[in-house]
């Protein structure tokens, strides 16, 4: 089981990207990922469009499962100035994925609230990592 | 055509084959003119021959339409499906022919006919030979000559539905063979890997000699021009298909298509069914066949019997749940109900109502009925939904897997459906004729619609779901070919609906399949020397649409030659994707292989990417340019890159030349040299706005044939080092010759260069930038543009945070972008935007002269003077330029001046103090120059000397001369001309030593002595004698002066001088007298650390009114300031303003002795009040005495004398040219010689008069006489005070010297 989770900005700009497996697996696991992390990019980039057009037919942040690649299942969740959040996966889990979205959204606001932080600009704090890996460890 | 066309089970395939030889060019024109007529009315068929009872007779269903899929190509690999799906097989071949290239047009169609055995499906051939010439008998049987004259459409409609009608009679055989089969077996898929069940004549080993054949006859040909009819929706797909051409020798072709399928599935041995699943089969097969027959009634275009034996089908395969074949059932019912919506347009609404009350009737369970109020199209969703879920059912079946061809395909001509749907707007004729005829429109408009199209309700989002849903891992286990064709028909579908990204990913893997098939191909086209442009093309073209969609796609700089700044807008898009999509692009095209390609993006990467690669990934990339550059050369293509990155000039500065060599800009007159020494001090006012800091404004010139120099700051961004083997100015204006060199910019760092060059004509110089050559590219001119103004950067800042704000998110900021650029690049705002950006501009003003000062008179550039001393120094100049000095002028400075400014401005000090300050600072000059008249003529290489004045000022400590000479070339050019001056300087160190200082001065009156000397005088004669000797010396003078005279007109000044140094300094003392012109002179030796006094006889100074009331000068001119000090009464104003008009007129001159000559400054003493009295000329002159008698008298007691006083009006101004009015005073006291007065003198003195009278108006320059009779009543020493007033202006007059009388007794 394992999930790409990346925050893509108002220019299709990845903001935030991290790989969760839930336990720890051989080498082989990893090295595949890494084939795959590339794929996973551009099936997480190509799946933009279908946000796009959703986003607008919808109240909710959480657009639930909104488009497939082979096994792959992909969630999203857009917030109110249009940035995405993305998450790949395998299986369904609709209510966890949207408390994990939730709790995400919450850490990117106080990340917003950095005066030193702009907008669309990549994310590098590591205690803003260790807290999505806790919220997706917590209920992925 | 769309291999996954809606419609294609409703079309029949007819093959077109060109009889070789044939050219390819000639083949394309003739497939297009055959391709015209692929809609075929059945009303326009020719009837059968056999009448009415065949079962596929046009007669019966006159408004329909047999529709004909022409193809060039035959894809063998799904023959398997040929029997599931009828429309897969090819039920006609037509053979072109090329007269031209056929003297015996039968040999050809004997060639014709060999080809034909490769299609044993093919019910049905013709040939049609294509520009016959005249003397070609039209004889061969079979053969239908097409001519070239008359109405060859008409002529070809005929033929085509000739065709048709034989077409449609083959049917009816074809139904009989389906008809008296008992077994029909679902499809199998031909590779291990999706199907366990091989039988064991698999495909791969069957028929592999026609597949040679089929290979030999076209494969020369495929490559060559795309087969597939030029598709303007989908370039991809026109590969895909062209691919499929192209790649026939390959290996999976050998497994190949069979000449009789039917046959084949016959043949009970190639089955090996199970006797259960032998009774299985047995118990479906009648609903397939009937399922077989529906088609071929939509193939024949008789859709009503088609909709009814679909519905037949779909309950017999319904009720012995044979997934699979209803399924199949379903998607043909719909296919047939589609087509029947599109016909009713042309046919009236009647039928359409028709075929589906059938359908009520016979299927109760199908999921639409007529009753629904729902569009078709909805149905149709319904259905396939359905048709998905049968399908998915079989996947664990073992006889009756479904395909995933098949699965795929239903998936992505339900989402293409819809595409249509939604691109069309609505369900209506536009999109019925969209679906069957599969064009898709490629107008912007409609691309640019996002969001639920309102009236259609198909939502982008379900085209997406759907074209998802044919897409899986299975996709992947399907063959090149198949997968090529399902990335392709997705690629199109969300090229359609605008779905960019989702295009650009579909795109990018449809590239990467077909690229391997591409190179394969390729080989041995290249061996042979040719390459296909135009496959090239279209390869190249998807791979700019798909890099583009990944925000890295063309941009202005590739075609503009200049290289840019990092641009801010540059942060669009994925990084990490984006070098993906570039590396794979660079691949793509190195497997081409395009240098041109390879080079771009592999430069595109650099220049955009370069911030997100590792060095040792830069350094390669950086090293591969050349490598192409290379290689290119070696397949001689002449290719030269530019330079990739971004600019690396990132400043251009003229340096200032050396301070000698700078040149000043006058305008106008000729500067004099109070012009040059005006520096800091123009303007009356302390402080003027307007007034320009000259320091800051001073423009670089530059000097016409001399070497200028500019600092270029240059930049490299990228972790190699970038090797620069030429740099160079690059200008524009005036002509400029350049030097060159090289340098080497490290990694990630900066660096400043000094580049030279020479203008070589005066004039504008614009330094558009520099023009760099970096190792491996092509010289190439870097811009640097001026800093933009102030607005201009105010104007960005408000931009930049308008960007700030999110507005568009997604590709919208992308074609933002675009839209800039591009009207950017095509209208006039680049002009204007140019406009804004300007070139650094200097001026190069004609040839200079160069001076340089050769030698001085000093040591050391320092001198030592004495205070007051005057000396001389010389400097020597040689011309050491090319041009002639006609001017020089000079200028000074010295470091009391700042001093003195300073104290003036910081400290309050009194006014005339003030004024000796300003005189001390700028009217003693340290250096003065004896500008000769002669006129400067310097010739180059000639020398020129000045001599210069030395005066050794007080407390000065260093000083500068400032030379400015300039060529004027005034016969040649009018004086109003700006015209330029360099400088030279030169420093001079100064000491200035004390040797004498004057110190207590006074003044006193001067009393000539009586002519009788006493010896108890009061002074001693020695003192006297002294005086007397002054007064000779006046006297020597040539004139002589009445004693009274000398009382009235001089007085004694005395001070002491000093001299502090240690040698002693002889000083002469001139007193000029101005305009009497007496010179008093005196001389004397002052040893050293001695004091001597010096007593002068000096002219009392007459000051009037006028003089006295003026306001102080200042010698600047300066704002006046109103003074904060307290203000004095106005008498002490009136003082010190007096005070002050005396000392301005004193000048002393003191000459030392040893040779060298000077002043003593004598104004550092301070006159006060008394002395003040004393020097000044009294406007009243009073003189008393007893009868013309002596002035100090004895006077015998008890007689009465007459004292006689005169007062005497001396001013000569005419302020009291009216005269005087007077009140005179005079009291007698007695003295006792111990400075006792006696005021009371009742019954000692009586008088006849008044004591006080007022006397009448004396006019200017004349007296009166007041005269008292006076008697004295006893001895004693008697003095008479006296004094006047003016009346008028209350001020009192006195006299220094009182009458004294002594009374004696009796006179002797």
């Amino acid at each position: 089981m394992s999930y790409y989770f990346v925050i893509v900005g108002t220019k299709d700009n990845p903001i935030y990207e991290a790989e969760f497996t839930s336990t720890g697996r051989g080498g082989s696991e990893a090295i595949r990922r890494d084939e795959h992390k590339h794929l996973n990019q551009f099936i997480v980039h190509s799946a933009l469009d279908i946000v796009e057009e959703l986003q607008w037919k919808s109240n909710a942040m959480y657009l639930k499962s909104i488009d497939k690649f082979n096994e792959w299942l992909i969630s999203a969740y857009v917030t109110a100035g249009n940035i995405k959040l993305m998450l790949l996966h395998e299986t369904k889990n609709e209510e966890g994925i949207k408390t994990f979205f939730n709790e995400c959204h919450e850490l990117y606001i106080k990340m917003l609230l950095n005066p030193f932080y702009e907008v669309n600009s990549p994310i590098t704090s590591s205690a803003f990592d260790t807290r999505v890996r806790f919220v997706a460890k917590k209920y992925l | 055509m769309d291999p996954i066309l809606f419609t294609s089970p409703g079309r029949i395939r007819i093959l077109l084959v060109p009889v070789h030889p044939i050219k390819a060019s000639t083949f394309q024109k003739h497939i297009e003119l055959v391709k015209n007529f692929n809609v075929v009315k059945l009303g326009d068929v020719t009837p059968d021959m056999r009448g009415s009872q065949s079962m596929f007779s046009p007669a019966l269903f006159h408004e329909g339409q047999l529709l004909f899929n022409f193809v060039t190509t035959y894809d063998a690999d799904h023959t398997y499906l040929e029997e599931f799906q009828l429309h897969r097989r090819i039920f006609g071949v037509i053979g072109i022919m090329d007269c031209q290239e056929w003297p015996e047009l039968t040999d050809g169609y004997r060639k014709f006919t060999g080809i034909l055995k490769n299609y044993p499906t093919a019910l049905t051939h013709r040939c049609f030979a294509f520009d016959p010439s005249e003397h070609q008998p039209d004889d061969t049987k079979g053969l239908i000559m097409i001519p070239t004259v008359g109405n060859m459409g008409f002529y070809m409609s005929t033929m085509i539905c000739d065709f048709a009608s034989t077409i449609l009679t083959e049917f009816g055989s074809l139904v009989e063979t389906i008809e008296s089969k008992t077994f029909i077996e679902s499809p199998k898929v031909p590779s291990l890997f999706s199907s366990p069940l091989t039988s064991p004549n698999g495909p791969s080993h069957r028929y592999s000699t026609p597949t040679i054949s089929f290979t030999d006859l076209t494969s020369p040909q495929t490559p060559s021009f795309p087969l597939t009819p030029p598709s303007q929706v989908l370039t991809a797909s026109s590969i895909g298909n062209m691919t499929a051409g192209a790649n026939a020798k390959d290996q999976y072709h050998t497994r190949s298509f069979s000449s009789s399928t039917l046959a084949t599935l016959s043949n009970p041995s190639s089955m090996m069914p199970t006797s259960m699943s032998d009774l299985k089969l047995k118990r479906r097969t009648p609903g397939r066949v009937q399922k077989l027959l529906a088609d071929l009634y939509l193939l024949a275009g008789r859709l009503p019997d088609a909709v009814s034996n679909y519905y037949s089908a779909i309950e017999t395969t319904k009720s012995n749940s044979d997934y699979l074949w209803h399924g199949a059932a379903l998607e043909g019912l719909c296919v047939s109900l589609v087509l029947l919506a599109y016909l009713h347009a042309d046919i009236g609404p009647q039928v359409l109502q028709a075929p589906p009350s059938p359908s009520v009737s016979q299927s109760s369970s199908a999921p639409s009925s007529p009753t629904n109020p729902k569009p078709l199209w909805a149905d149709i969703t319904e259905k396939y939904l359905n048709v998905i879920t049968l399908y998915a059912k079989t996947s664990n079946s073992i006889n009756n897997q479904v395909p995933s061809l098949i699965y795929t395909e239903a998936c992505l001509k339900m989402s293409k459906m819809l595409t249509c749907i939604w691109l069309a707007g609505e369900w209506g004729d536009e999109a019925l004729k969209m679906i069957v005829h599969g064009v898709m429109p490629m107008d912007k408009t409609v691309r640019e619609k996002w969001g639920l199209s309102q009236v259609s309700g198909v939502s982008r989002v379900e085209i997406s779901q759907w074209a998802m849903k044919g897409y899986g891992i299975f996709v992947e286990e399907m063959s090149t070919t198949e997968q090529i064709h399902v990335n392709t028909t997705l690629a199109s579908i969300f090229s359609s609906i605008n779905f960019q990204r989702k295009y650009a990913f579909f795109l990018r893997r449809s590239v990467f399949l077909i690229l391997p098939l591409l190179s394969r191909s390729r080989l041995p086209l290249a061996q042979a020397g040719k390459t296909s442009i135009i496959e090239d093309d279209r390869l190249l073209g998807n791979l700019r649409q798909f890099v583009d969609i990944y925000g890295v796609g063309d941009d202005d700089e590739d075609q503009k030659g200049e290289p840019s700044e990092e641009d801010a807008q540059n942060d669009f898009g994925w990084p990490d994707i984006q070098i993906n999509v570039l590396k794979d692009a660079i691949m793509i095209a190195e497997s081409i292989p395009d240098f041109h390609s390879i080079a771009k993006y592999t430069s595109r990467l650099l220049r955009r990417l370069f911030v997100h690669l590792p060095r040792e990934e830069q350094h390669r990339l950086s090293v591969s340019l050349p490598r192409i550059v290379g290689l290119a050369k070696k397949q001689d293509i002449d290719m030269q890159i530019k330079y990739w990155g971004v600019n690396i000039v990132r400043e251009v500065q003229v340096c200032r030349p050396s301070p000698k060599e700078i040149p000043y800009p006058h305008s106008g007159k000729i500067l004099s040299q109070s012009d040059v020494k005006k520096e800091g001090s123009d303007g009356p006012f302390i402080y003027n706005p307007f007034s320009k800091k000259s320091a800051e404004t001073v423009q670089t010139h530059l000097v016409a044939n001399e070497t200028a120099y500019f600092m270029v700051l240059l930049a490299n961004v990228y972790a190699v080092d970038l090797e620069i083997q030429s740099i160079s100015i690059s200008t524009e204006g005036v002509s400029f010759v350049p030097d060159v060199i090289s340098t080497t910019i490290p990694a990630n760092n900066s660096v400043n260069v000094k580049l030279s060059g020479v203008p070589t004509e005066d004039g504008e110089l614009i330094i558009r930038g520099c023009k760099i050559k970096i190792y491996g590219c092509i010289e190439q001119e870097f811009f640097v543009y001026l800093p933009p103004k102030e607005e201009e950067i105010r104007k960005r800042e408000k931009e930049d945070e308008y960007a700030k704000r999110v507005k568009k998110s997604g590709l919208a900021i992308l074609e933002r972008h675009r839209r800039v650029d591009s009207s950017a690049s095509t209208g006039t705002t680049s002009s204007q935007e140019r406009q804004h950006m300007e070139f650094l501009r200097v001026t190069v003003i004609p040839n200079q002269p160069l001076l340089k000062i050769k030698s001085t008179s000093l040591m050391h550039r320092a001198i030592m003077l004495f205070e007051g001393e005057k000396t001389e120094m010389t400097i020597a100049l040689a011309n050491i330029g090319k041009t002639p000095v006609d001017f020089i002028t000079l200028s000074f400075h010295d470091s009391t001046i700042a001093n003195a400014q300073a104290i003036l401005s910081s400290s309050d000090i009194p006014p005339e103090e003030a004024y000796e300050m300003e005189f001390y600072a700028h009217k003693q000059s340290v250096f003065a120059w004896n500008q000769s008249d002669q006129q400067v003529n310097l010739l180059p290489g000639g020398e020129w000397m000045l001599t210069i004045n030395v005066f050794g000022k007080r407390e000065c400590t260093s000083g500068t001369i400032q030379i400015d000479y300039g060529y004027l070339n005034q016969e040649q050019s009018p004086n109003n001309d700006t015209f330029y001056t360099r400088q030279v300087f030169y420093p001079v160190l100064l000491t200035v030593n004390r040797n004498l200082e004057p110190l207590a001065m006074d003044l006193s009156n001067f009393k000539p002595l009586p002519d009788v000397p006493n010896n108890d005088g009061v002074q001693s004669i020695e003192h006297m004698r002294q005086i007397e000797e002054l007064l000779r010396v006046v006297d020597a003078s040539g004139q002589t002066l009445e004693i009274s005279r000398l009382e009235s007109e001089y007085c004694l000044l005395t001070f002491d001088i000093r001299n502090v140094w240690h040698v002693p300094f002889d000083v002469t003392f001139i007193v000029d007298e101005g305009a009497s012109g007496r010179i008093v002179t005196n001389s004397t030796t002052i040893q050293p650390l001695s004091t001597s006094r010096i007593v002068l006889p000096i002219k009392r100074i007459a000051l009037s009114e006028d003089e006295v009331t003026k306001p102080i000068p200042s010698i600047l001119d300066k704002q006046f300031v109103v003074s904060k000090a307290p203000k004095g009464t106005a008498e002490q104003e009136r003082l010190q303003l007096a005070l002050f008009c005396v000392l301005s007129k004193w000048h002393y001159d003191k000459q030392p002795t040893n040779g060298r000559k000077g002043i003593i400054d004598v104004r550092s003493l301070r006159l006060n009040k008394s002395m003040l009295n004393i020097l000044k000329v009294n406007e009243i002159e009073f003189g008393i005495e007893f009868q013309q008698s002596a002035l100090v008298q004895k006077m015998s007691a008890n007689r009465f004398k007459w004292a006689q006083l005169t007062c005497h009006n001396s001013t000569l101004t005419p302020m009291t040219d009216k005269g005087a009015k007077l009140s005179l005073r005079t009291q007698p006291v007695q003295t006792y010689g111990d400075g006792v007065m006696d005021y009371d003198l009742s019954g000692r003195i009586v008088w006849n008069g008044l004591l006080q009278s007022t006397l009448p108006k004396i006019e200017a320059n004349s007296s009166i006489t007041y005269t008292l009779p006076v008697c004295f009543l006893s001895r004693g020493d008697f003095q008479f005070l006296y004094h006047c007033e003016d009346v008028e202006t209350r001020s009192v007059y006195f006299d220094s010297q009182p009458l004294v009388v002594e009374v004696v007794d009796r006179l002797s």
